[in-house]
Order: structure tokens, then C-alpha cells, then sequence
């Protein structure tokens, strides 16, 4: 490797941008992490929220010229409740009648996989698939030797501010504990007396809220189209995967290095292979765990 | 009773197809070609999907590989090298991936499909990118009637391969694997092997397929030729027709090729919000798919 | 009488825990050995290891002479060892008939036609006493027809050596003796060697030609009932020891 290069991968631009990457994934990942933990249901529509949420976003900012800090509580507020609705509509009764019906699993998926392409093609006919974005905070400071734009230094604080609370939330509040007791196990959570109906629809909601901010922060940094959700769903599952089941101390770290390998990946190689390594990782990872997100579970009885 | 008119009217349509380039033009033969390319596709994808349970919506990296050999093999070779060879290709693919792939289980293993489809896809817009090509055109492929035929072909090949299957000792065994994996295993099924042979059994003819299909477009580019909505497409038609039963996929696929004509060159994602409107719908109310209802025989 | 299976200084270690501590034991052939001991004793581990769903840390486990330790769960079925689940594992979406009828294809001693395989499945499914929920779908069973279903599918493949997994926990006292009944039968029938897990212990009392006991993984007795039932040690086991 040429000095040149060595420069360029220690230097704090790198840094930064591996940074905003990895706290938006984190962001995204606790969404998945929460749906898929305490309920198991594998919510592959994840990222299509993201996508929802960086719209919202685009047409408050250049229709009614709203601030995207204003939009992103109004939009994660909206995001929570379309989440507990389609909790209360349709997955409470799904995931009651998931004994009976044990085929169901690998169904619920296509279920997901039917509702992604319903919302993509939605707002691909709405909006147009021409990618769009905006311009909010992009002047550019100077940070030591880093330059870094308004809009990325916001989004990674926010991000990281949203990661922390949830954190928070999980280890103080009540209900933030029961969604763990959930995690561990369903059973022994009913078992002493945690409501686990409430608990899946604050889930629900929590999860979806925190992936319409994370579609926002988005919206502020990059462009946006209707089929940008389905690389975020992938990246949180790698994320999810890397990180342990209702772990969020280990879906942050894990956020981080894949933004970091991504990041990294790229500036060694070329724009055009980002995708190549997304998919790779995600893959790779599968084969290698494929018990996927339960970790070493497979027991005989 | 109700099994004797379907068959009747099934044998009645597959004639009138048939016998499509003998007696309409050439916008009817194609809507018939596109008819067999779906049944071709769908029947493999039950060998894999519908008999072991292991459910992919990533099939369409065999068909995009097919397309691809066809297309570096070029047209000076006969149909009856490069077809082949398209197939052999798709078919050592799934063995080579075959097995790390088939050990995930359940919902990682539908979205593994998917995943791995995009990744060969991103991996040949690399190679085409590096190799200075965006798109690659064909000159000199066989007409219209010849690929009809050849596609009556491979939709007859697909469909006495899922019906041997069905009634063969290894498709009994597929089907222990989808009712219980370890159960399977404990009464002597050797499922890994199993697995993988299905696996690879379902790549060929999709394989096939997709350097047919190169032919007809006579253009290549990685985007739609490893486009996810193939996939997705073939799990909505066996769905819909259901894939207990090898009628199940022609009934699925003659119904959302119909669909498709009204919209797909008209509205797009109209015909893409039905489809996925038609796989929630079936996959909630009539898991048998239309096949099970007209049927009513629980497998 | 011959040796049909040898369990020699078996050891499973689940990280650093002794699930078995080198334990050995042997089955003669057309014996009836009953395994015992408290939950988390082993019992199920060691079952595992036999029928291949588990690697022993180390000892080796021998069929009709050669080791099985390193053969897969379905090799250990094409050779003629069999269990069933404790928790029943049905086809869900099978009828009773399907799910006997697509073990008697498999196995130790596959059926050459479909046909051969249903008839099969018939003369078991008669024999079980299941003959009149052949076209019942597998999960429609009540657990104890469930588990007689298990046992079905076991004996449709052929096996020699049949594993028995707490095929009455859950029963009734009737359903027990039934079941009893219609082991005995299928023992004197095919003669079969069976290696039993229990609970019920007075069942296993009357049904066992030697017992085995095991205890936070190791074996502490071994013996026909009646010694079992006088054996200090098991008592100890049992009801806690006294200073």
C-alpha cells in the first residue's frame, strides 16, 4: 500500500463519514432488534419505513418548508402510531395463531416481502422513482483536519442521542425492561405477570418510530428513492446478527463496523463495489451463523 | 370429478398454446412464450420450494446466470449447445452454494436467497463494468417460433421433473423435510444430500430458461436480467395456484400472465402493487392456492 | 447372547459441565434396558449421542461390533438404531398414514415400492393400535396417539435397537398400561432390543429386564429391577442422602 493510501484510510474524513454511517445503521438495526425480538417476527418492510420516513421529510421540507428537525418528531410520532396499528390490525393475530400454524414462519416472511413491494410501487407511483434530495445545513466546517458538513455532523449526533435513549429506556423504565424480559424469553415473561400484548405493541411502535428518524437523518444527507429502503433492512440485519438478539450495547458496536467496513471498503476499492460489500457481509454472515439472529439455539430435546 | 375438468380444460389450453405459432401472430406467440417461461420457471421452483418448504425468492440468480453464459457464449453456437451449458452452469452454481446455503433455516433462508441474488447481481455489474460493458447486444438469434418451441420445451421438461419428483421415493423424503427437518433426519433421510439435490434439481431448467430469454430480448444487462421482481413473480404464481399439485403453477401462471398483459407495459407498479396484494391475500386466506380450493384435497 | 450395543467411557461436556462422566453400558441383544434419573442427569444427552444427534467429548459407542460416534443421525437409522423425541416431532402436514408410510421408505430397511410402504404402514399402524387414524392428519392426534405415532414411525423403518424417549410421560394410568401392552408386543413380535428413558418408575419396574441409573451424569447402578429397587446408592439419589 502506497503512502498516499495509508493517508487517506487513517485520516479523520474516513473516520467521521464511518462514523455517520454506522450510527444511522445502529439507528436502524434497534427497530429490527426490538420487532424481531420480542414478538420473532422478521419484519423485511423495515427499511421501506426508513424510506417512508426520509419522504415525509423531503415534502415537509419543500412543500411547507418545515424544518427536518420539526418533521423528524412529526414523523416518528406519525411512524409509532401507523406501527401500533398495523401491530393491533394484523401481526397480534398472527403471532397468537403462530402455533397452530407452523408453516407460518417462513410465510409471515412473504407476508413482509408482499407489503415491501406493495409500499415501494406505492411510492414509486406517487413519488416517482427519480431519486430527489434537498439542501438543510450543507455548509461545510472545519473540524482539526476534518471537514465535515452541518447536515452529517446533526445527523450522527442525533442518531447517537436516539441510540442513548433507547438504551436508557430499556435498562431504567419499566416497560423498557419488560421489552428485554420479552427478548430472553416469551414464556417466563408471562409467566411473571409482564403484559406481553403492551409490550409488543410499544415495540412495534418504538421500532417503527426509530427507523422513520433514521429515514429522516437520511433525508438530510443523501438521496432518496423508493427502493432505497431494502439495503437498510439488509444492513440491520447484519447488524442485528452481528450485535446478538436484544443486545444494544452489541447492535451499536456492530452499527459501527459496518459502517466502518463499508466505509473503509470502499475508499479501497471503488463507489461501485458498496453494494457488492453490503451483500457480501450479509451473506457471509449467514453462512457462517445460520441459526441467524438466535445465536447457538439448536438444541435436542 | 372436479380433477377430471380441470384436466380436460388444462389439456384443452395447453393445445390452443401449442399451437399458438400455427395459427396467431406474432404478439400472441409472444404472450404464449412468456405464458411457458413462467411455468417453466415455477414448476422448478416448487421442486425446491413447495416440496421441502425451503422457500426461496432468489431463483432468478439461476435464470440471470443462464441469460449471462448465453450471452458470452454469443450465437455462433446451436441452441442445443448453449442452452444446455446455460443450465449446466446454474446447476454447479447451486451445487457449490448449495450446501452452506440450504444449512439456514426457515425466514434466514428466504431472505438468504434474496440476499445472495443481489450479491451475484452487484458481482456481474462489477465484472461487466470492469470488462467495459453496460449492455450487450445479440445479433442473429433464433426467431420467435424457434424459441416458442424451444420454451414449449423446457416448460414440459420442468413440469414431468416436478411431477416425477412428487411421486418418486426422494420426493417423499423432500416432503418429511418440510413437515420436520430432524424427524426427517432420524428416520434414516440423509437431508443435506436431499437438500442439495433438490436445490440444484430446481436451477437447471430456470437456467435454461434464462438463456432462452436472452435470445428473445437479444440484449443483455445485469439489472433485468437478475431483476428481483422474477423471483417474487414465481413464488406469487405458485402461491396462487398452488404448489401441492404440479397444476397448481400452470394455473398460477396462465392467471398472472393474463394480469400482466392488461397492465405491466401500461402501469407497472400497479400490476407490481396486485401481485403483491395477490401473495398476502393468498398466503393469509388460501395457503393451498387455487389448485387446493378447486381440489379441496388436503396433501 | 450377543452384544448389540456397547457404550464405552462415554463423556459429553456442554462447556465445562459434565452432561455424562464416562459412563459405560451394554445391551444384549432382545433386551429391554430402562434408563433412569432425575431431570439433568443425562439421560437425553446419552440418547443424542446414540442416535447421532450429539458428538461424544470422548468413549465410543459400538453397534453389532463397529463404532457409531461419528456417523450422522440418518446413517445411524439406514444401520437399524431408531428413537423417538420426548417432545414428539410429528409430520405436521402428513396423515398418520403418510408419516409411517414415508419412514417404511426409508431406514434400515426401505420398502421397495411405494405400495410395499403402504401396506407397511398399515400392519403397524394395526398392531400400534393406531389403525383407525391412518388418514388422520399427524398434528390432530391427541400426545398420547402422538406418541405412539412416534414409536410407529420408528418401527416402519426397520430398526433393531429401538430408543424410547418418555414415550408415557403425559399418558393417563390407562394410556400407560396400554402403551405398555402394545411394547410388549411389538418386543415379543420383532424382537426387538429397546433402550427405554423413564420417569414413571413403577412402569419401568415391571417392563425393564435391567435398569440403568444415572446421576448428574454418571452411572450409579446398573442392574435387574429388583436389585435397583434395593440399590443404597439410588436411594441416596433419590430421596437425598442421609449423613
Amino acid at each position: 500500500m502506497t503512502a498516499a493510501a495509508m493517508d487517506v484510510l487513517l485520516s479523520g474524513q474516513l473516520l467521521f463519514a464511518a462514523a455517520v454511517a454506522g450510527a444511522l445503521y445502529a439507528l436502524v438495526a434497534i427497530g429490527l432488534n426490538l420487532v424481531y425480538g420480542t414478538m420473532r417476527l422478521l419484519n423485511v418492510a423495515h427499511g421501506d419505513v426508513v424510506m417512508i420516513g426520509a419522504y415525509a421529510t423531503y415534502w415537509c421540507f419543500s412543500l411547507l418548508g418545515l424544518s427536518p428537525l420539526l418533521s423528524l418528531v412529526l414523523s416518528a410520532a406519525a411512524a409509532a402510531l401507523v406501527g401500533g396499528a398495523l401491530y393491533l390490525g394484523l401481526f397480534r393475530r398472527l403471532v397468537a395463531e403462530r402455533r397452530t400454524a407452523r408453516r407460518l414462519e417462513a410465510n409471515s416472511l412473504l407476508l413482509f416481502f408482499g407489503i415491501s413491494v406493495i409500499v415501494q410501487n406505492l411510492a414509486a407511483f406517487a413519488f416517482s422513482a427519480t431519486p430527489r434530495g434537498y439542501q438543510f445545513l450543507d455548509m461545510v466546517w472545519r473540524i482539526g483536519d476534518v471537514f465535515v458538513t452541518g447536515n452529517r455532523l446533526l445527523a450522527l449526533a442525533i442518531a447517537l442521542t436516539a441510540c442513548i435513549g433507547v438504551w436508557l429506556f430499556l435498562r431504567f423504565h419499566i416497560l423498557g425492561l419488560a421489552i428485554k424480559a420479552l427478548i430472553q424469553s416469551r414464556d417466563a415473561a408471562a409467566v411473571v405477570g409482564i403484559d406481553t400484548d403492551r409490550v409488543q405493541l410499544t415495540a412495534f411502535g418504538l421500532g417503527f418510530a426509530l427507523a422513520a428518524i433514521a429515514g429522516c437523518l437520511i433525508s438530510m444527507t443523501e438521496q432518496i428513492s423508493p427502493f432505497m429502503g431494502f439495503p437498510f433492512t439488509i444492513a440491520a440485519f447484519v447488524v442485528v446478527i452481528l450485535g446478538g438478539l436484544g443486545n444494544l450495547t452489541g447492535g451499536i458496536i456492530a452499527g459501527f463496523i459496518l459502517g466502518a467496513i463499508e466505509t473503509y471498503g470502499v475508499a479501497l476499492t471503488s463507489p461501485s463495489l458498496r453494494s457488492i460489500l453490503l451483500y457480501a457481509v450479509f451473506v457471509g454472515i449467514l453462512m457462517l451463523r445460520p441459526q441467524g439472529l438466535l445465536g447457538g439455539a439448536r438444541l435436542f430435546r | 370429478m372436479r380433477a377430471r375438468w380441470l384436466d380436460i380444460a388444462l389439456a384443452l389450453s395447453f393445445l390452443a398454446v401449442a399451437g399458438l405459432p400455427f395459427y396467431a401472430g406474432d404478439y400472441a406467440v409472444g404472450v404464449g412464450l412468456s405464458f411457458l417461461m413462467w411455468v417453466a420457471l415455477t414448476q422448478s421452483w416448487t421442486v425446491l420450494s413447495g416440496l421441502t418448504g425451503y422457500v426461496s425468492i432468489g431463483h432468478v440468480v439461476f435464470y440471470g446466470l443462464g441469460a449471462y453464459v448465453v450471452v458470452l457464449l454469443g450465437t455462433g453456437l446451436p441452441l442445443l449447445v448453449s442452452l444446455p451449458l446455460a443450465g449446466a452452469a446454474a446447476f454447479t452454481f447451486a451445487m457449490l452454494i448449495g450446501y452452506p446455503v440450504l444449512r439456514v433455516r426457515g425466514p434466514y433462508f428466504v431472505i438468504l436467497t434474496f440476499g445472495l441474488a443481489e450479491l451475484v447481481k452487484y458481482g456481474v455489474i462489477a465484472l461487466e463494468s470492469y470488462l467495459g460493458k453496460f449492455s450487450r447486444i445479440m445479433f442473429g438469434g433464433p426467431s420467435l417460433q424457434t424459441l416458442f418451441g424451444v420454451m414449449l420445451v423446457l416448460a414440459g421438461l420442468a413440469t414431468a421433473l416436478a411431477w416425477l419428483v412428487r411421486r418418486s421415493r426422494f420426493g417423499h423424503g423432500l416432503m418429511a423435510i418440510r413437515e420436520n427437518e430432524e424427524a426427517a433426519e432420524t428416520i434414516g433421510i440423509p437431508i443435506a444430500r436431499f437438500k442439495l439435490l433438490a436445490f440444484a434439481l430446481s436451477s437447471i431448467v430456470p437456467g435454461m430458461v434464462g438463456g432462452t430469454m436472452v435470445l428473445r430480448s437479444s440484449y443483455f444487462e445485469p439489472v433485468p436480467a437478475f431483476d428481483p421482481m422474477i423471483s417474487l413473480t414465481m413464488v406469487t404464481m405458485a402461491i396462487i395456484g398452488g404448489s401441492d399439485d404440479i397444476r397448481g403453477p400452470i394455473l398460477g401462471a396462465g392467471l398472472l400472465v393474463l394480469v400482466s398483459e392488461f397492465l405491466w407495459a401500461r402501469a407497472p407498479q400497479v400490476y407490481m402493487i396486485i401481485i403483491g396484494l395477490l401473495l398476502i391475500a393468498f398466503v393469509l386466506f388460501a395457503p393451498g392456492g387455487v389448485c387446493g380450493r378447486l381440489l379441496r384435497q388436503r396433501a | 447372547m450377543t452384544t448389540l450395543l456397547e457404550i464405552r467411557h462415554l463423556t459429553k461436556s456442554f462447556g465445562g459441565v459434565h452432561a455424562l462422566d464416562n459412563v459405560s453400558l451394554s445391551l444384549a441383544e432382545g433386551m429391554i434396558m430402562g434408563l433412569m434419573g432425575a431431570n439433568g442427569a443425562g439421560k437425553t444427552t446419552l440418547f443424542g449421542i446414540v442416535a447421532g444427534h450429539l458428538r461424544p467429548t470422548s468413549g465410543d459407542v459400538r453397534y453389532r461390533g463397529t463404532s457409531i460416534v461419528a456417523l450422522r443421525p440418518d446413517q445411524i437409522c439406514r444401520r437399524g438404531i431408531c428413537r423417538t423425541f420426548q417432545i414428539v416431532r410429528p409430520f405436521s402436514g402428513l396423515s398418520v398414514r403418510q408419516s409411517v408410510a414415508t419412514a417404511a421408505l426409508f431406514g434400515a430397511e426401505p420398502a421397495a415400492t411405494m405400495r410395499a410402504a403402504s401396506e407397511r404402514a398399515e400392519q403397524i399402524l394395526d398392531l400400534i393400535g393406531l389403525g383407525d387414524r391412518a388418514d388422520t392428519p399427524a398434528e390432530e392426534l391427541t400426545l398420547s396417539a402422538q406418541k405412539k405415532l412416534e414409536v410407529a414411525r420408528a418401527l416402519a423403518t426397520g430398526c433393531r435397537l429401538l430408543l424410547l424417549d418418555e414415550v408415557l410421560a403425559g399418558c393417563t394410568a390407562a394410556e400407560v398400561t396400554e402403551m405398555l401392552d402394545v411394547l410388549r408386543r411389538i418386543h415379543r413380535e420383532r424382537s426387538l432390543t429397546i433402550l427405554i428413558i423413564e420417569h414413571v418408575m413403577r412402569a419401568l419396574m415391571r417392563f425393564a429386564d435391567r435398569i440403568a441409573v444415572l446421576h448428574h451424569g454418571e452411572l450409579i447402578a446398573e442392574g435387574t429391577p429388583a436389585q435397583i429397587a434395593e440399590d443404597p446408592r439410588v436411594h441416596d439419589a433419590y430421596l437425598g442422602s442421609t449423613p
